[in-house]
């Protein structure tokens, strides 16, 4: 459990796990989403695998993720999206912002 | 094709959940039939350790992935997530109603709510199984190998099958209030849980060699 809340505590990491609601992604679609060199988000998608937050298939060359949350990570998900999202930015005042927030302000 | 994390293992939660509330269950049900505690406070128990049962597998529901998934179809996902809350919403009535209600209530309104969510979760999985069905076309299964993705469902399909004919037991037992009729439902459900079973792994076998 402790590895999972490691891995709910970085927005980039829930912002992944979003965009994985959506259905699976290959890692190279999922990195051009984030200002973040490619080793941070090997880094990140590690993380997420360790949790057991998520799968990863090799096809070919590239990597697929897909989503493979419980009920209950599922709910910490959605209450750190509610009330830790903001509160995580502001704490990391200057860190990279994930390239779709840029785009939305 | 690897699966580099634990896919292929069921979460512990859910195997020992179920077998430790089944146990439990088992023993209040022994004992109150030796005479050592109450019929009554043995249906508590009994409640309670199915409740228990039906949150823990609900919540584990989503991460044993029942549905073969396909790529670029997210709606199987999205009914074992829903499917998943629902029973977990289920179980969390179960225990409350077992723990605070009167029993003849408990035992009621719990039947009743498990017979709706199981209802619905029957639904929406049949839905999702003659969508598979039907719409095969344009969509490209994520491959595994076959002995993995077999492994993978027979595992699955058996503690899911064991959970929802307990489930179904349980919530038929509570509903029927004469004793003797209880009982002979319960023979033959035992038999049809054979039946059924030995159905599921002919399937499996199946599914395996082709």
């Amino acid at each position: 459990m402790n590895l999972v809340f490691k891995a709910l505590s970085d927005p980039t990491r829930r912002q992944v796990l979003e965009l994985l609601r959506k259905g699976p992604m290959s890692a190279g679609a999922l990195a051009e989403r984030f200002d973040v060199s490619k080793p941070t988000m090997s880094a990140h998608f590690a993380a997420l695998r360790k949790a057991g937050l998520i799968v990863s298939e090799r096809q070919g060359k590239s990597i697929v993720y897909e989503l493979q949350l419980s009920v209950l990570e599922d709910a910490l998900l959605s209450f750190a999206r509610m009330f830790g999202w903001k509160l995580q930015d502001d704490r990391r005042g200057g860190s990279k912002p994930a390239r779709r927030e840029v785009e939305d302000q | 094709m690897t699966w580099h994390t634990r896919s292929m293992n069921l979460p512990p939660s859910a195997l020992f959940g179920f077998l430790g509330a089944g146990l439990v269950a088992a023993v209040a049900a022994m004992t109150s039939r030796v005479g050592v505690i109450e019929t009554d406070v043995a249906n508590r128990i009994i409640g309670l350790a199915l409740g228990l049962m039906i949150v823990l597998i609900g919540n584990s529901l989503p991460k044993l992935r029942p549905f073969n998934r396909t790529r670029g179809n997210t709606r199987p996902a999205t009914v074992e997530r829903f499917s998943g809350w629902l029973l977990v919403l289920a179980g969390i009535a179960w225990v409350v109603l077992f723990a605070l209600a009167p029993l003849d209530q408990a035992k009621r309104i719990a039947a009743l709510i498990g017979s709706g969510a199981l209802t619905i979760v029957a639904v929406s999985w049949i839905w999702v199984a003659v969508r598979a069905y039907f719409v095969r076309s344009g969509e490209r299964e994520v491959t595994s190998t076959v002995a993995e993705r077999t492994a993978k469902w027979q595992l699955t399909a058996s503690l899911l099958f064991a959970f929802f004919y307990v489930f179904v037991v349980a919530c038929l037992k509570f509903l029927v209030s004469q004793a003797q009729f209880a009982n002979e439902l319960s023979i033959w459900m035992l038999t049809a849980f054979w039946v059924l079973y030995a159905v599921l792994y002919a399937l499996g076998r199946g599914k395996g060699r082709r």
